[in-house]
């Protein structure tokens, strides 16, 4: 997952003891992984901002509990990932997952989706409902399962399946000209029939 | 022909297909199309997990004060600093006087031909010396590795460039044999804490840079004390 290279002991040792500079040097290293991770699962850039810095500092607190038994980025974006779903609860939008998506109106995410065509995955995630990006990127990104999932956001597995086919629909829709194209779709390569 | 539900076809993303579910996309271009599409879609989103940004949404200048108050950041020292003046306040006070005699060794190295002290000149950038206004950390703001050490050389340069300003203005010390004999000798114990730490942590850099720097400025001071020994005299030892 992390193809950085990974920080050495001494400075994890440093960071532990409170140096700056050996906390400051992990933070540059990780930020644009652990932060990406946030936004994805946030909502807004706002929210996901302050949620990361919520994160970077249970990342530091929880640091003398790192063992080295995995690396450093995967035992962070664990961390990143369950303590961003705990703000996500806090401040209610979990709760409204479900009604989030059955208020949804077909009809007019057609009208909108209709001009707009994503160049990337994430650009086209950004644009579904709230409740179902989260499942999205906690079951097609993170690799959760439902069960997974149903557990973190207190819903039901089932909700969880439906809410994924829901925003895998939708992005179906949103990278058709990527996906139907003949040339190369997201995530495929074509590959020359062997003669 | 019945095509496959749409939820299946989505689901066939992740999961296996039945026999019979094979045996229709074997023969439905349609529903084929759909469910290469959805894993398509699967592959893509397990490849954005490795998406990186640009740009962090954090600022360490925002998380820093956090962390301090936290009580994650200790004081303004480095930790490293604090357990070297709690157990071996030697070693700190060697590193702070390496910091000075290495200073004053590069000022001399960077201020050629200016020997005698001259009034004149007090306020005129000695020779060599650059006068524009030092650059500080605070005008690069550091968010990697490399800025760090970019910063690291640039102050090192910058502090080299104001030894040698004040050493131009010093008549004192030019050809002082016995200075320079104790400046050896404090080189000498700081080279020897120096090396001692790096054999506690030899992967640290800082550490290294100064351990080389006390070995220059060991060397640099044996050639000015050899200088100023009379002419058929030559510095065997030290």
């Amino acid at each position: 997952m992390f193809g950085r290279m990974e920080p050495d002991a001494i400075t994890i040792r440093r960071a532990i003891n409170g140096d700056e500079r050996a906390l400051r040097q992990l933070w540059s290293q990780y930020a644009p992984h652990i932060d990406a991770v946030v936004l994805r699962l946030a909502e807004d850039r706002d929210l996901a901002a302050d949620i990361a810095q919520e994160v970077w500092i249970q990342i530091f607190k929880a640091l003398p509990s790192f063992r080295g038994e995995s690396q450093f980025g995967t035992w962070a974006h664990r961390i990143a990932v369950n303590r961003t779903l705990n703000a996500l609860r806090k401040v209610r939008r979990l709760g409204k997952v479900e009604v989030t998506i059955e208020e949804e109106s077909a009809s007019v995410e057609d009208d909108h989706d209709r001009g707009f065509l994503a160049e990337s995955i994430e650009a086209a995630a950004a644009r579904l409902p709230k409740g179902a990006r989260t499942v999205w990127a906690l079951h097609d990104v993170e690799g959760y399962t439902h069960e997974d999932i149903a557990e973190q956001l207190g819903i039901t597995a089932g909700a969880s399946k439906s809410q994924l086919f829901k925003a895998r629909a939708k992005l179906r829709r949103l990278l058709a000209h990527l996906l139907d194209d003949p040339k190369p779709a997201v995530g495929y390569r074509h590959v020359a029939p062997g003669r | 022909m019945l095509h496959l539900d749409a939820d299946r076809l989505m689901a066939l993303a992740d999961e296996a297909a039945t026999p019979a579910e094979l045996d229709h996309l074997s023969a439905c271009a349609a529903c084929a199309r759909e469910v290469e599409a959805f894993r398509g879609l699967r592959a893509a989103g397990l490849r954005s997990g490795g998406v990186i940004l640009d740009a962090p949404i954090t600022s360490w200048e925002s998380l820093a004060p956090a962390l301090r108050a936290a009580g994650v950041i200790r004081g303004g020292a480095t930790a490293r600093g604090l357990l070297m003046t709690r157990s071996r306040p030697w070693m700190a006070a060697a590193a702070a006087l390496l910091l000075v005699a290495g200073g004053v060794i590069a000022g001399r190295l960077t201020a050629p031909g200016v020997r005698q002290f001259d009034p004149a000149r007090v306020d005129q950038p000695a020779a060599g010396v650059q006068s524009t206004a030092l650059v500080t950390s605070a005008d690069s703001p550091i968010v990697s590795v490399d800025d760090a050490l970019q910063i690291m050389e640039r102050a090192e340069h910058d502090y080299r460039a104001a030894s040698a300003y004040i050493a131009a203005q010093d008549p004192n010390t030019r050809g002082d044999a016995d200075r320079y004999r104790a400046r050896l000798a404090a080189l000498d114990k700081v080279q020897s804490a120096v090396r001692e730490a790096v054999q506690e942590a030899p992967d640290d850099p800082m550490l290294n840079q100064y351990l080389l720097s006390t070995r220059s400025a060991r060397a640099v001071t044996l050639q000015q004390l050899s200088t100023t020994l009379p002419s058929n005299v030559r510095l065997a030892s030290w």
